[in-house]
């Protein structure tokens, strides 16, 4: 069973993403922050990690960076508010593998989660 | 309409079907005012018209431009907002302790569309931090040293439908460059 690290400062954000995917049976794991994040995965490497970019201490990117280090087989799925087209850029350019704009829909993000973690599988 | 209005009613209209699927439920923002004010005195006035504010949402923001953003909301239309969203939304009964976070949510999405609307339409990128739940004195306080020092400020006047219910919402965004939307 896929496991999923969902890695957002609010308890709000990451209640509703785990309720979007509680139905998909993936085992989801949550980090309030980048440094948990970071330990989360050092302990267990996640077949995927929903990433927030706005974070107190370290940024979205910088998280994204560190994670790719560590465990460059995970795909990453960025959630944020931000629409900037600027900024999707550098986040691609990082290492994310898709990009949804909060709020997100429940079907947007199991089917971009499913999607991701079958290329997974065929790569 | 101008190009302001013409590029605000984009950003609220992505902002309304944004909510609408991640609520499940109708939503819609008209916009009665979208403008860009040069005379701060003057849109200072215009919100201060209702000074009874309820909760608010402030986002810094900097870098291609700056500037601090708020999203108002008057005083009882928080509760209401937030009972309808209780009432109409099931999957956010288990939640209802974490009021203010979901408000600090629908404001931090709400001025991220109306700030990246303007970055994206100016090619210019801005880095955020971190939103800010505050209530009053904080929010008289967010006007009388936030306008220091900057040239024009964005004013949108708005009435937030969720469902059944409407309330009043307000965003300003007080810009610390001059910023020129071209048609």
């Amino acid at each position: 069973m896929p496991n999923i690290l969902i890695v957002d400062d609010s308890p709000f954000a990451r209640n509703s993403i785990r309720r979007s995917l509680e139905a998909t049976g993936f085992e989801l794991r949550e980090a309030a922050s980048g440094a948990l994040a970071i330990e989360a995965a050092r302990s267990r490497t996640p077949d995927l990690v929903t990433l927030d970019l706005l974070m107190p201490g370290m940024s979205g990117l910088e998280t994204l960076l560190e994670l790719r280090k560590i465990c460059p087989e995970t795909k990453y799925v960025i959630i944020s508010a931000d629409i900037q087209t600027i900024t999707r850029q550098e986040l691609a350019d990082g290492g994310a593998h898709a990009f949804l704009n909060k709020p997100v829909s429940r079907s947007d993000l199991i089917e971009t989660v499913t999607r991701q973690l079958n290329t997974s599988k065929n790569e | 309409m101008d190009k302001t209005s013409q590029l605000m009613g984009q950003a609220a209209d992505r902002a309304a079907t944004a909510f609408a699927e991640m609520l499940n439920l109708p939503v819609s923002i008209k916009l009665s005012k979208a403008e860009l004010v040069d005379d701060l005195s003057a849109g200072f006035n215009i919100v201060n018209e209702n000074n009874n504010w309820g909760k608010a949402v402030t986002l810094n923001f900097n870098g291609g431009i700056g500037g601090k953003a708020i999203f108002l909301l008057p005083a009882r239309h928080d509760n209401i907002l937030l009972s309808a969203l209780f009432e109409q939304n099931p999957d956010l009964e288990s939640i209802e302790g974490d009021s203010n976070g979901i408000l600090t949510e629908i404001g931090n999405v709400l001025l991220n569309v109306c700030v990246g609307t303007i970055a994206n339409h100016i090619e210019k990128q801005v880095l955020y931090q971190q939103p800010e739940l505050i209530q009053q004195p904080d929010i008289t306080r967010f006007f009388e040293y936030g306008l220091a020092g900057s040239p024009n400020m964005l004013l949108m006047i708005s009435t937030l439908g969720v469902g059944k219910i409407e309330v009043d919402a307000y965003i300003v965004l007080v810009l610390y460059d001059t910023l020129q939307i071209k048609g």
